[in-house]
């Protein structure tokens, strides 16, 4: 019986032409398997690229559709300005009072943007403008993601770095699932839909219901309600417009004329891989994200004053913070409030004054 | 808006495609006729082998149109308004109308008599909002 003779074991021309091409082959390997391997990675990463292109147009074509009905053809080339906005941080060689030239600066391009949205659409009610400009930061977001990893990505073609490459293929994946939240935002931006980063603010505003409201400093609104004795202040941004607040500057005005007792917050926080959205938990400090300025002056009032800093933490992730609330979250919201009025009685004493700030992304969220 | 460098690569992806799918077929040819051989194993490595490439390239076309289809795909989601009455507890669920926002006033109570009063101490208050489903779906 004849053995069966593979491709390049007989002496025929094609066997010929195989053991050259195994030879060439392994040739190839050894002098040009890096960059074999750097052309494979490129390819990986460009098209993560396009895909990062295709969301930002997306994104900002959905913008503009959305802003059709005002009727402005001007605010179509603020927002192509927009994208190229900078915002430039404080000088921190010298980092005594940073915090106050950097809140400074913000709260400057955060006015420049909502004035020039106003002058654009006159008679547009604040609530619109901020979902405007919710709307207008998700773009933002879209666009500066692929600016960067384009960057990255010619820069390593450039100088032909495998390290390079490798680095940028390895933060890919997070960067892609941040800009698919950010993509996944933008209907509920345009619709003013409650996210699940208002989650603190929907706890608040449960609590609020029914007491006077009070607006205090830039976007916020407090009212004191009696709770088993005790005097408790529930405060959050002011809604139902997309707004962060102040909280920072609202809980430093107050402090001035109330000796608050302690201070409890509520936030929605991005929770780890395998833990379970809407779960809660309980710690102690300023719980609140953002830049820092109002995390700052809440942490500079409770410690001049020694009041104790409570908080609670609804846990989702970046997707379920930035998109419509889910039931999970709203879950999370219903246990918080009855996990915070049980601690308020639990920690505090009758004639206690006791603060409570809902902080997050109010958005949809009225009081 | 500027194109990526990226956007040159698809025509030069399918270009490769459609030279795999070509060759392939050539091979496919050769091993079914037996072109200038008699070895009959060689002519099935040759159909193996044109095989082979022509799945596999259908597979690649096949996993571009998926992947395509999946970035522009329009989110289809549905998120819904909860009602309440707060005269008589009636509660109500329908998907959210453009306006609504949570504690801002909804539709009339259904259960509660009419009123000529169209004040909004008649209406019923939206207390949540929320997405049908219950989780974001997550791709990663």
């Amino acid at each position: 019986m004849q053995t069966p003779l593979f491709l390049g074991q007989d002496n025929t021309d094609i066997g010929y032409i195989i053991n050259i091409l195994y030879m060439a082959m392994f040739l190839a390997l050894v002098f040009w398997g890096e960059k074999i391997q750097t052309i494979i990675r490129l390819r990986d990463i460009e098209y993560a690229l396009e895909r990062l292109r295709l969301m930002r147009d997306e994104s900002v074509k959905f913008t503009k559709d959305k802003l059709k009905k005002y009727g402005r053809e001007e605010i179509n080339r603020f927002l192509d300005n927009y994208l190229e906005f900078v915002t430039i941080p404080p000088v921190d060689m010298d980092p005594a009072g940073v915090v106050w030239k950097l809140d400074h600066i913000v709260k400057t391009a955060e006015d420049r943007v909502r004035g020039e949205i106003k002058q654009i659409i006159p008679g547009i009610d604040e609530s619109q403008v901020l979902n405007i400009m919710n709307l207008f930061e998700a773009s933002y977001a879209l666009n500066y993601y692929y600016k960067v990893v384009r960057h990255y990505y010619i820069l390593s073609k450039k100088t032909s770095s495998y390290i390079l490459i490798i680095q940028l293929q390895a933060i890919l994946p997070q960067v892609m699932m941040e800009a698919e939240a950010y993509l996944g935002a933008l209907q509920a931006f345009s619709s003013g839909q409650p996210i699940g980063d208002g989650a603190g603010a929907l706890v608040a505003a449960r609590l609020m219901r029914g007491g006077e409201i009070f607006d205090i400093e830039r976007d916020n609104v407090y009212t004191v309600k009696n709770i088993q004795g005790r005097r408790v202040y529930f405060m959050k941004a002011k809604g139902p417009g997309g707004a962060v607040g102040t909280p920072g500057d609202a809980l430093m005005k107050l402090s001035e004329k109330e000796s608050f007792k302690m201070i409890f917050m509520v936030d929605a926080g991005l929770k780890l891989e395998g833990e379970k959205t809407g779960s809660i938990a309980e710690g102690v400090g300023a719980i609140i994200g953002g830049i820092g300025t109002e995390k700052y002056k809440i942490e500079e009032v409770a410690t001049r004053k020694a009041i104790p800093l409570y908080g609670m933490i609804i846990k989702m992730s970046l997707k379920e913070a930035i998109t419509p609330m889910t039931k999970d979250v709203l879950s999370g919201v219903e246990e918080t409030h009855q996990l915070l009025l049980k601690r308020i009685v639990e920690k505090s004493s009758e004639g206690d004054t006791v603060m409570v700030i809902g902080v997050g992304n109010t958005m949809g969220i009225a009081q | 808006m500027e194109k990526s460098p990226a956007s040159l690569l698809v025509p030069f992806y399918f270009f490769l495609l459609g030279l795999l799918i070509l060759f392939s077929l050539i091979l496919l040819f050769q091993g079914v006729t037996g072109t200038g051989r008699n070895d009959s194993f060689t002519n099935m490595l040759f159909i193996m082998t044109g095989l082979t490439g022509l799945v596999s390239t259908f597979y690649m076309i096949r996993r571009y149109q998926v992947s395509v289809q999946k970035m522009l795909k329009e989110r289809k989601i549905v998120v819904l308004t909860v009602e309440e009455c707060s005269k008589c507890s009636y509660k109500a669920v329908r998907p959210f109308r453009e306006g609504d926002y949570v504690y801002g006033y909804g539709g009339e109570c259904p259960r509660c008599p009419k009123s000529e009063d169209t004040g909004v101490e008649n209406r019923m208050v939206i207390t949540a909002i929320y997405l049908e489903g219950g989780r974001q779906e997550e791709r990663y």
